[in-house]
C-alpha cells in the first residue's frame, strides 16, 4: 500500500436558490478505504460529489487533500481523480473505444498505454456478446454505465469518485465492479461512492456516511455501523434515520 | 490524435450523418435564403461602384447583425451543454475552442456567413474599407449570437449590458452621422467588448440550477396546466416568447417613427410584413426547447389518443399565444390605418397555413420518438416543421410584395390538399406508434 493519503471535507455548506442542500459536512476518506455515502433521494449525495470534483463550489468550507486545500480547476487535481457521475457526460456519438482513445489523449497517455488499457477495461467490464462497436447513444443503460466507469478508470487515478456506480448494472457486472473496487482499495486508492445498493455496500465498504436533512448524521467504520444496522436482519437505526417506515401501502388505497 | 482535432473530425462526420438530413437541408435552405437577400437589395438600390451612403451601410449592418433574429433562430436557442465535462484536465481555452468550432456548424452562424458573403458579391463599393466594415459586422454578429447563447444558457445576466453596448456601438454611426473611419473604430471596440463577454460568459461548469419551478397541484391538473407548464417552467421558452412579442411590437410600432412612416393604405414593406405575420410566433412553437411537441405527445398518451382530445389540446396551446399575436397585428393595422382586406387576408391565411403545418408535423412526430425516453425526441422532428414553416418566409423573400397575397393563398390551397394526403398515408400508423413508443 502507498503512503498515507487523505481526502478531507471540513465544514462544507451548499445551498441553491436559498435552500440549504448541505450544512456543515465533515468527514475524511483515507487511502485504502471505500467510503460509501447513503441517504434518501435528493438528500445531497451527488451534490457533495460534484463539490469534490469541482463541478460546483461550496458556499463555505474546504476540501483538502493531505492537509492542503484542493484547487478543483487545477490540472493536477483533475488528473488525480476518476469521476463517474452521470452518463450525460459521455459523448454519445462515439463508440466506447473511440471515447476512451479521446480521453487517453486528454490525459496525455501514450497511445500504446491507452490502447492496452482500453482493451483490458472493455474486456473486464463488457460481456463478449455485448455489441460495443456502435455509438454510445445506442447502448443500453447498463452499457452506458460501464462506459462511464471505464472512462473514469482509463488514466488509473489515485482517487475514485463514483455516483451510484451499481445502478443499471446486472448482478454479474456489479459483482465484477465490487472485485475491482476491492482490488483498487488494496492498491491504496481513495474511493468515495454514493449508492443505494445495500447488498454491494455491505460487500465492499470500509467506512460509511449517512446524509439526511442536509447533514451528515453518521460517519463511522462500516463494521461498527453494521453491528447495529445489519441491512439484512435488524436495521432499526437505519429504519429510524432514513425514515423507512413513515409510509405504508394504505396510501395507495385508491389503486 | 489531438483531442480537439479528434472531436472536430467526429462532429464533422456527425454533421454529414444520414440522421442529420433534415437539419442539414434546413441549414442549406437558410443559407440560400440569406445569401439571396443581398441580391434582392442590390436590385432595389441599383447600386454599383458608387460611394457608400451611410444609410445603405446602416441597412447592411443591421441585416447582418440581426440575422439570427430575422432568420427564426431566436427561438431556437438551445441551452449549451459542454461537449466535454469540465472535470477532465482540459484548460478553459480548449473547451472554449471546441465550443466555437461546434457553433460554426449551426444554422445561425452559417446564415450570418452566407449573408455577409452575399453583400460582398452583390454590392460593389469603390472604397475597400467598406468591405472591412462589412466583414467586421459579420464577425460581430457571430460573436453576439454566441454571447447571447452563453448568457441564456448559464444565466449570466450581468453580461447583457455588455452585449447591448456592443450592439449600440454598431448602430451609433447612423444617428451621429459619423464617417466610415469612426464607424470602423466603434466596430473594433464592439468586437473587443464581445470577445471579453464571450470569454467570461462561457462557463466550463454545467448550467446552474434554475429558479423555483412551477408546481402543479394534483387537483389542478387540466389540459391548460399540462400544456402550458413547459412554457412557464422553461426560462428559455419564456424569454423566447417575450422577445418575440417585444420585437414584434417594436418593429411594427416604433420603427416607423425612427424611419419613414407607413403611408395610409399602402402595402406593407417585406420586413414589416414578416413581423406582422405570425411566422415568428410559430417558429418559437416549433422549437424543441419550447417543449410543444413533447407536451402534445404526452397529452395524446394521457388522454387516450382521442382525436377530439388531440384537437382540443392542440388548440389550447395555440389559442392564447395566437390571440396575443392577432391582437398586436390588428392593432398595428388600425393604428397606421392599414386595415384593408388584403392585409387581413395575408395574416389569417399565413396563420392557417402554419396551423396546418403544425398539425401535419405533429401527426408525423411519433415516428421520431426514441423508444427509451418520452423526453428524448430526435432533433429532426422540429427541423422538419421549421423547414416547412419557412416556406412562406422564402416566398416572401423570393417574390415581390405584390404577389404575396396570391402566393400565400396558393400555399394554403396546397396545404389543404397535402393534409388529407399525409394523414391518410401516416395517420393509420400514428396511434399504434404512439402506443408502442409509450410501452
Amino acid at each position: 500500500m502507498s503512503a498515507q493519503q487523505q481526502l478531507k471535507l471540513e465544514g462544507v455548506y451548499k445551498s441553491y436558490n436559498g435552500a440549504s442542500i448541505l450544512q456543515d459536512v465533515n468527514f475524511q476518506v483515507n487511502n485504502g478505504d471505500i467510503y460509501t455515502l447513503i441517504g434518501k433521494n435528493g438528500v445531497g449525495k451527488s451534490t457533495l460529489l460534484q463539490l469534490i470534483v469541482g463541478l460546483n463550489t461550496p458556499d463555505k468550507g474546504e476540501i483538502q487533500l493531505n492537509g492542503h486545500a484542493i484547487i478543483t480547476e487545477s490540472s493536477d487535481w483533475k488528473k488525480n481523480i476518476g469521476v463517474a457521475l452521470s452518463t450525460e457526460n459521455l459523448i454519445e456519438t462515439l463508440t466506447i473505444e473511440e471515447y476512451l482513445t479521446l480521453l487517453g489523449g486528454i490525459y496525455g497517455l501514450e497511445k500504446s498505454v491507452t490502447k492496452s488499457r482500453t482493451k483490458s477495461l472493455i474486456s473486464y467490464f463488457y460481456e463478449d456478446n455485448e455489441k460495443i462497436a456502435k455509438p454510445i447513444k445506442d447502448y443500453s443503460s447498463g452499457m452506458k454505465k460501464k462506459a462511464l466507469l471505464c472512462a473514469a478508470l482509463v488514466h488509473n487515478p489515485a482517487i475514485l469518485l463514483l455516483d451510484e456506480p451499481f445502478t443499471f448494472l446486472d448482478p454479474a457486472s456489479c459483482s465484477r465492479l465490487c472485485d475491482f473496487l476491492v482490488q483498487q482499495k488494496e492498491l491504496g486508492k481513495i474511493i468515495l461512492l454514493s449508492s443505494h445498493d445495500l447488498l454491494y455496500i455491505d460487500k465492499i465498504s470500509t467506512r460509511i456516511g449517512v446524509l439526511d436533512s442536509t447533514k451528515l448524521i453518521l460517519d463511522d467504520v462500516y463494521e461498527n455501523f453494521k453491528q447495529e444496522n445489519d441491512f439484512f436482519k435488524d436495521n432499526k437505526m437505519l429504519k429510524k434515520i432514513l425514515n423507512y417506515n413513515s409510509k405504508d401501502l394504505s396510501l395507495l388505497e385508491e389503486l | 490524435m489531438n483531442p480537439i482535432i479528434y472531436i472536430f473530425k467526429k462532429r464533422s462526420q456527425q454533421f454529414f450523418d444520414k440522421e442529420n438530413n433534415p437539419e442539414r437541408i434546413l441549414i442549406l435552405l437558410n443559407m440560400f435564403g440569406f445569401y439571396y437577400i443581398p441580391k434582392l437589395l442590390s436590385s432595389v438600390f441599383e447600386y454599383s461602384d458608387g460611394p457608400a451612403s451611410p444609410y445603405l451601410l446602416y441597412i447592411i449592418n443591421n441585416l447582418i447583425l440581426f440575422t439570427p433574429l430575422l432568420s427564426l433562430f431566436l427561438p431556437t436557442f438551445e441551452a449549451k451543454k459542454n461537449i466535454l465535462p469540465s472535470y477532465l484536465p482540459m484548460p478553459k481555452r480548449s473547451l472554449f475552442l471546441l465550443d466555437c468550432i461546434a457553433a460554426i456548424g449551426k444554422r445561425a452562424s452559417l446564415s450570418i456567413i452566407a449573408m455577409t458573403a452575399g453583400f460582398f458579391i452583390y454590392f460593389h463599393f469603390a472604397d475597400k474599407w467598406v468591405y472591412v466594415s462589412i466583414s467586421l459586422t459579420g464577425i460581430i454578429a457571430l460573436m453576439m449570437t454566441d454571447a447571447i447563447t452563453n448568457v441564456l444558457s448559464w444565466q449570466k445576466a450581468k453580461w447583457w449590458a455588455a452585449i447591448i453596448i456592443a450592439a449600440a456601438l454598431n448602430l451609433l454611426p447612423k444617428w451621429t452621422g459619423a464617417d466610415l473611419s469612426i464607424s470602423l473604430y466603434l466596430k473594433l471596440v464592439s468586437a473587443f467588448i464581445l470577445g471579453v463577454t464571450l470569454w467570461y460568459s462561457y462557463s466550463i461548469h454545467p448550467a446552474s440550477p434554475r429558479g423555483s419551478k412551477t408546481i402543479i397541484q394534483r387537483s389542478h391538473i387540466s389540459a391548460w396546466s399540462i400544456l402550458l407548464k413547459e412554457i412557464t417552467r422553461s426560462g428559455l421558452a419564456k424569454t423566447s416568447i417575450t422577445i418575440i412579442f417585444a420585437l414584434k411590437i417594436f418593429v411594427l410600432f416604433a420603427m416607423p417613427y425612427f424611419g419613414e412612416s407607413y403611408l395610409a393604405g399602402s402595402q406593407l414593406p417585406v420586413v414589416s410584413l414578416l413581423f406582422y405575420s405570425p411566422i415568428f410566433l410559430f417558429a418559437s412553437i416549433f422549437n424543441n426547447s419550447f417543449g410543444y411537441f413533447r407536451n402534445l405527445f404526452v397529452n395524446i398518451w394521457l388522454y387516450d389518443n382521442r382525436t377530439s382530445q388531440y384537437i382540443k389540446f392542440f388548440a389550447s396551446l395555440l389559442f392564447p399565444l395566437l390571440l396575443a399575436d392577432i391582437t398586436i397585428s390588428m392593432l398595428f393595422l388600425l393604428w397606421f390605418k392599414l386595415l384593408t382586406w388584403p392585409n387581413v387576408i395575408i395574416y389569417f391565411s399565413s396563420a392557417l397555413y402554419l396551423i396546418i403545418v403544425a398539425g401535419i408535423t405533429s401527426c408525423l412526430l411519433p415516428k421520431k420518438i426514441e423508444q427509451r425516453s418520452l423526453s428524448g425526441i430526435k432533433k429532426g422532428s422540429s427541423s422538419w416543421s421549421s423547414m416547412i414553416s419557412m416556406i412562406p418566409l422564402l416566398i416572401v423573400t423570393g417574390f415581390h410584395l405584390r404577389q404575396i397575397c396570391p402566393t400565400l393563398v396558393a400555399c394554403l390551397g396546397i396545404a389543404f390538399v397535402a393534409i388529407p394526403v399525409l394523414i391518410k398515408k401516416y395517420g393509420a400508423g400514428w396511434q399504434t406508434r404512439v402506443i408502442q413508443a409509450v410501452k
